[in-house]
């Protein structure tokens, strides 16, 4: 059964890239509401794939970092859906897509074939907590770079006044600057909760509320990035091209944080 | 009886030829009434008229019993019309018939035979000429039908390939970058320094798509209170000119200025006074009223002149890729006209009306003998022959009454009003396959 919902939401999610695509060249409106259809049609599947995934486990599917995709690129789609709603910007769905897809493709392959020992852990509510805290923080945080990049992008074209079109396919850049603005604002708090009930965990676990283990120590540089990001804004007044990049400098840390334990270093703290 | 047209346009005449035979609307209705005349004719040699006139191109349509006949008359009427002598336009004259007069129609229509590819302003030029036509009576049911088909065209060239598509004038390129910056213009201001036809034509292009705030500076006090008046504004002294800038999202500059009005240090603290929200200056004045330092700054976009035609020369571009499509579209709406002008002749609607007759015949027949029943083979004869006797003789009196109109040229009017009763065409739009 897992097969099926697993085999569903990627078809519909691969429908809504390739519809996405589709919009970003056509303008037709059509495209874009039925990208958006089959998108949510796809989270839908997504969710009760986890679902079922909790259900029979009794666990978040943490096991591995390939495993914990699933659960990742399931909040980029909840938080992209959600600001489409309230805002409509059409055609970033382009980029966002492909990273949902791609995400529950290998997590959702490394679960159903699993090729190693895999850990469960119980559903303790400070671990709830903590694991949600910090893939919330993750996905608003990815989103903020896909709207950084698209708003450096567009600052591009415009200045290269090279006769192109994708300058009015691309979201303007008060919307992408706006974006970034408010993933960044969500991402946050949820990043500041996940190291709070982090270092809760810890205390318990292995006695002390910090370490300054690879991994800790990389989740507090991003939120200092973060914290960062809004002082630079409000306190320094940055906007556009400087206050994009630091969203992608945050996010290049985001992903070593979240993916780099094993690979470039090793950390006490589970995957 | 053919389709001719008669006429010039932007590429065969130059603007000084073109505008003594333009026809504003005055003249214009007067024309298409002594047009009308003509063709109220029983014997002229022109049956219906209609005139396009625009800056660009005047044409006359007609229909007339033979072309070569038509076209002199037309170009009789133009001369005679506008009061000049035929030797100072006739070299500049497009003759077209039959067909190639229906695709031209419909080229015009479609925009591919502007001077800007897929402007729009051309369709609703040619609806206007058909309903001043239509309103004047000069224009009768061919002519009709060859409107509403280019006007059909015109449309489908618009909706189904890109020939319309981007911005083609500075000014709509202008507000389709302020909303790649700005996305919705309603909370933007706008900053007009001087003045002159193609920046007004922005700042009209902007409150069209709602603009806020619109703030005007002139170093001539009356010629900025003018424009703010027409445009609800603010009129801002031309010293001030630094405090408008940090007030402004948008700045349209085109001042006779030799020099920069605008630096770099005036725009730095603008930008500073902003809080680094973006700015977005179009400077379309020659010389240059903006140090083209300005637009390095970070948040400011800078376009003059040459980037904003460079642009449009580009959307230009690739609405010439449209052209074959356009073409295409224009070559089937043609058949399709071509293939119902060509049933109007008498000998097909007679064939239409006998072969209609003849399935109202069949299936009433078969219904009767239905509900009769048993019938013996006498009676049944009898009953096939009452439906045939009467189909025969009340399609009789018109029949040989069409064929002897056939060659006057009131043949096609009663032949298209026999379809048009009838109901022997399929609707208009659809392929012109019969009923």
């Amino acid at each position: 059964m897992s097969l099926g919902i697993f085999l569903g939401a990627a078809a519909l999610y691969f429908v809504s890239v390739i519809l996405y695509q589709v919009y970003l060249v056509s303008t037709q409106v059509k495209f874009g509401a039925w990208a958006f259809r089959t998108l949510l049609g796809g989270w839908v599947l997504h969710a009760l794939f986890l679902i079922a995934y909790i259900a029979d486990s009794g666990s978040l599917p943490i096991a591995t970092t390939f495993h914990s995709l699933v659960l990742y690129a399931w909040i980029v789609g909840i938080a992209f859906w959600v600001l489409e709603i309230r805002y409509g910007y059409g055609t970033w769905g382009a980029w966002v897509t492909p990273l949902i897809l791609i995400g529950f493709l290998l997590g959702g392959l490394a679960i159903l074939a699993p090729t190693g020992p895999a850990r469960f852990l119980l559903l303790r509510p400070l671990l709830v907590a903590h694991v949600s805290s910090s893939f919330l923080a993750y996905g608003f945080f990815t989103l903020a770079f896909v709207s950084a990049m698209l708003y450096l992008a567009q600052d591009y074209i415009l200045r290269q006044k090279r006769p192109t079109t994708l300058h009015y396919r691309l979201p303007p850049l008060e919307a992408t600057e706006n974006l970034g603005r408010i993933l960044s604002a969500l991402g946050l708090p949820c990043m500041t909760l996940a190291l709070i009930t982090g270092s809760m965990e810890a205390e318990q676990a292995w006695g002390t509320f910090w370490l300054w283990d690879p991994k800790l120590t990389l989740a507090l540089v991003t939120w200092v990035i973060y914290m960062g990001y809004f002082y630079a804004r409000n306190g320094l007044h940055w906007r556009g091209r400087r206050a994009a990049w630091l969203l992608v400098l945050g996010f290049v840390v985001v992903l070593i944080t979240y993916m780099g334990s094993g690979v470039l270093f090793s950390t006490v703290h589970t995957s | 009886m053919e389709i001719i047209v008669v006429g010039l346009n932007h590429e065969v005449a130059p603007v000084e030829v073109r505008e003594k035979l333009a026809l504003p609307e005055p003249s214009l209705r007067e024309a298409l009434i002594s047009l009308a005349q003509k063709a109220g004719q029983g014997d002229g040699p022109l049956a219906e008229g209609a005139i396009l006139s625009t800056c660009n191109r005047v044409e006359i349509y007609g229909l007339a019993m033979d072309s070569q006949e038509g076209w002199n008359e037309l170009v009789g009427f133009l001369g005679s019309t506008c009061q000049i002598p035929f030797q100072d336009f006739e070299n500049y004259l497009y003759l077209y018939s039959g067909e190639e007069a229906a695709a031209h129609l419909f080229s015009v229509a479609a925009g591919i035979n502007s001077m800007v590819i897929g402007e729009n302003e051309v369709l609703g030029q040619v609806r206007e000429a058909y309903r001043l036509a239509s309103a004047e009576k000069a224009i009768g049911p061919i002519l009709s039908r060859l409107f509403r088909k280019a006007l059909r065209v015109g449309k489908r060239a618009r909706t189904e390939t890109g020939i319309s598509r981007n911005a083609s004038s500075v000014s709509s390129i202008a507000v389709e970058l302020a909303k790649s910056i700005f996305g919705d213009l309603s909370t933007c201001r706008v900053l007009i320094i001087g003045a002159g036809e193609m920046s007004e034509q922005a700042l009209r292009r902007l409150m069209a798509s709602d603009v806020g705030e619109v703030l005007v500076i002139n170093r001539t006090r009356s010629k900025a209170e003018s424009l703010a008046r027409e445009c609800g504004g603010r009129v801002i002294d031309f010293d001030r000119i630094g405090l408008a800038l940090w007030q402004a999202d948008i700045v349209i500059s085109s001042t006779a200025a030799p020099d920069a009005v605008i630096h770099v240090p005036q725009m730095r603290d603008a930008i500073y006074m902003r809080r680094n929200r973006p700015l977005f200056i179009i400077d379309i004045a020659v010389p240059r009223d903006v140090d083209p330092e300005v637009g390095k700054l970070e948040n400011v976009y800078l376009y003059d002149i040459d980037d904003l035609e460079h642009l449009v020369q580009a959307n230009i571009d690739m609405r010439r890729k449209e052209i074959p499509k356009v073409e295409a579209i224009v070559a089937e709406e043609l058949r399709e006209f071509s293939a119902w002008y060509q049933a109007l002749d008498v000998v097909p609607t007679i064939s239409d009306l006998r072969q209609h007759a003849d399935q109202i015949r069949q299936a009433e027949l078969d219904k009767a003998l239905r509900r009769l029943g048993s019938l013996d083979q006498r009676q049944q004869e009898v009953v096939k022959a009452l439906a045939i006797g009467l189909v025969n003789k009340i399609l009789h009196n018109p029949t040989v009454r069409l064929k002897d109109h056939a060659n006057g040229r009131r043949g096609y009017q009663y032949a298209e009003a026999l379809r048009e009763l009838f109901g022997l065409d399929a609707p208009e739009g659809k392929s012109g396959k019969k009923v």
